[in-house]
């Protein structure tokens, strides 16, 4: 069997039969699809829109307060910076006095005559005022490392 | 049967397994045709004739009847079958041989092809043209579609249809007259 006007391509003589037959049972071996109503399409999608928006709003809202509280976190680890900043200048302001009294007491003991030994000693390690601002400034970084190791700050 | 009868069959539920006996019945040979003349190997003709009935068949409640029914059965086949080409045609994407050289190499060793040499040659230049052209082309030359009805089919003006198969029958004219086959007469 050939097509029209001629044309090269046959098939053979009961094929369109068979063919037939094997489409039917082909059909009545499918399951046809189901059209719930008309509407059912358009609501899908509008459901779908809806969806979308929702999640859209809801990763909005997530994402927000993190940031917010990542840009709180930065406030108070600045403030707390400061903060201890503050403390170390008042301990680096308040502790020359603390060493100027220590200093005081150091001469104070130094001129009481306890005993001959001691007071040999006092008078053998008594400095000069060189000396003693050198001592000074070592004191007082050794003040500011003892907090800033014991409170475990981070510059 | 008119389309009109058919379609009412196919509307009720206790005719429609009757209408679409008549419907398989009528319509079968002309959608193998136009299948086979665009993918040439009766097995993938025959797949895909088999594919549209079950596709139509799913579809039925679908069908509103603002076309004919054989408007829509051709349509689904016909996009089908350029869909089929297609994916085809991304699997060769990649090898050395087209999809075209390959369909040609096939229909030389066909048996179910009336093999003379200008037949081949012509099938070589058809081969040549676009999908779509081709589609066009066959349409016209091998089924004698109307361009009233291939207006409905392929949902395109009837001018340009009619412009895109002289262009094509141009196109094929010309390769055929470089394999030296001087005179080959298309219908308008």
């Amino acid at each position: 069997m050939m097509a029209k006007n001629n044309s090269p391509f046959k098939v053979t003589n009961n094929y369109f039969d068979s063919l037939e037959k094997e489409i039917l049972l082909k059909v009545s071996l499918t399951p046809k699809k189901k059209y719930l109503f008309p509407m059912t399409n358009t609501l899908m999608k509008y459901a779908a829109a809806l969806l979308l928006l929702l999640a859209v709003g809801a990763m909005l809202l997530w994402i927000q307060p993190s940031d917010l509280s990542d840009s709180s976190n930065q406030i108070s680890q600045s403030n707390t910076i400061d903060s201890i900043g503050q403390k170390v200048e008042t301990i680096v302001k308040d502790e020359p006095i603390v060493i100027e009294n220590e200093k005081v007491n150091f001469k104070q003991q130094s001129l009481k005559p306890q005993n001959k030994v001691e007071e040999k000693a006092f008078q053998e390690i008594e400095l000069t005022k060189e000396e003693l601002e050198y001592l000074e400034y070592y004191l007082e970084t050794d003040v500011l490392n003892d907090y800033l190791t014991y409170n475990d700050v981070e510059l | 049967m008119t389309d009109t009868e058919l379609f009412e069959l196919l509307k009720e539920t206790s005719t429609r397994e009757r209408g679409f006996s008549v419907l398989v019945h009528d319509f079968k040979e002309r959608v193998y045709w136009q299948i086979r003349h665009m993918v040439l190997s009766h097995e993938d003709a025959d797949d895909l004739v088999q594919e549209v009935f079950i596709k139509v068949f799913q579809n039925i409640d679908s069908f509103k009847g603002d076309s004919t029914l054989s408007t829509w059965i051709y349509r689904i086949a016909l996009n089908h079958t350029l869909n089929f080409l297609s994916s085809k045609r991304q699997r060769y994407r990649f090898r050395f041989t087209s999809i075209e050289d390959t369909m040609f190499e096939n229909l030389k060793s066909d048996s179910n092809f009336d093999s003379d040499e200008i037949e081949l040659k012509l099938q070589k230049a058809i081969l040549l043209l676009p999908d779509k052209q081709r589609l066009v082309f066959n349409l016209r030359y091998y089924d004698e579609m109307p361009f009233k009805e291939m207006e409905q089919v392929l949902e395109t003006s009837e001018s340009a249809l009619k412009s895109t198969y002289h262009f094509a029958a141009k196109k094929i004219q010309a390769e055929l007259l470089k394999e030296e086959i001087i005179k080959f007469d298309f219908p308008d």
